[in-house]
């Protein structure tokens, strides 16, 4: 399934919403919402409620997370934010800040 | 350190809805939803399964969709036969396939001049040879019971010069 991407030179102020997968190379402000899969690359500035599937962060974040599997914090990345997920990984390096929720 | 994205595509799949205001330096396509405004510097092309419904900003727009606002292109718009389009459009440049449907105003380049363009000024013949000997006459091809004209012609372009045709005579 084609999965939506949006790219690094792209603000969106609003939402991003639907089935497919979630790419974000880019700014988001709002809200973003996938029955699967959301990775915020290395450049992604995203300021926004999260919900997925799958939650993989190697950028910038800033909100409130669910997800209905996991969420991944990579190395590079840095979140602020509450977590709730059955299982979360937070990489070594990786910046976090906020209140994690696993049950 | 955060390195530019390799990644130069945006592309909203279908299934996926885009709300809110989506400005930025790259092209675009949409295969799903995209509602609120678009400001690009850069290309939107909307796919057959995809939805517009914004006022958009960019320099080439393709629609094989729907879009339903107000587009301004630096470039072009091309509404493809698939496409449906309801709303103002602005570019230099505007292309409407065969089967494509438009409902709005159209606007093509700046139209400067048209309404005030004066007629092109007559290309005079040089009447030579400058001899009194010699008239020229300005004959119609397959009307050549009209009265030939004689003295100095304008030839005009098009279907007249298909029509007329100057000669020199010999007076007699």
């Amino acid at each position: 399934m084609a999965k939506t991407i949006i790219g690094n030179t792209i603000v969106i102020e609003g939402s991003i919403e639907g089935e497919p997968a979630v790419t974000v190379h880019g700014t988001v402000k709002g809200k973003i919402s996938s029955a699967a899969e959301v990775n915020l690359e290395k450049t992604a500035d995203v300021e926004a409620e999260v919900e997925a599937d799958i939650l993989q962060v190697a950028g910038k974040l800033r909100g409130k997370v669910a997800a209905r599997q996991k969420v991944a914090i990579a190395a590079e990345g840095k979140m602020v934010g509450d977590i709730r997920a059955p299982r979360i990984l937070i990489a070594d390096g990786a910046q976090f800040k906020g209140n994690i929720d696993m049950e | 350190m955060a390195k530019p994205s390799t990644e130069t595509k945006t592309e909203v799949a279908a299934g996926s809805v885009v709300r809110g205001r989506v400005t930025g330096a790259e092209d675009v396509i949409v295969a799903g939803r995209l509602e609120g405004s678009l400001e690009l510097s850069g290309d939107l092309t909307v796919q057959k399964t995809g939805v517009v419904k914004a006022n958009v900003t960019a320099e080439r727009v393709i629609v094989a969709g729907i879009l339903v606002g107000d587009v301004m292109a630096t470039m072009a718009i091309e509404i493809t036969a698939e496409g449906r389009v309801k709303g103002d459009l602005s570019a230099p440049k505007v292309k409407i396939a065969e089967g494509g449907r438009f409902a709005g105003q159209l606007q093509i380049g700046d139209a400067e001049g048209v309404e005030r363009r004066a007629p092109s000024p007559p290309r005079f013949v040089d009447p030579a040879p400058a001899d009194d000997e010699y008239e020229e006459v300005e004959e119609l091809e397959g009307d050549e019971t009209q009265a030939p004209m004689p003295g100095l012609v304008a030839v005009r372009g098009g279907d007249e010069r298909r029509k007329r045709r100057i000669v020199v005579k010999k007076r007699s």
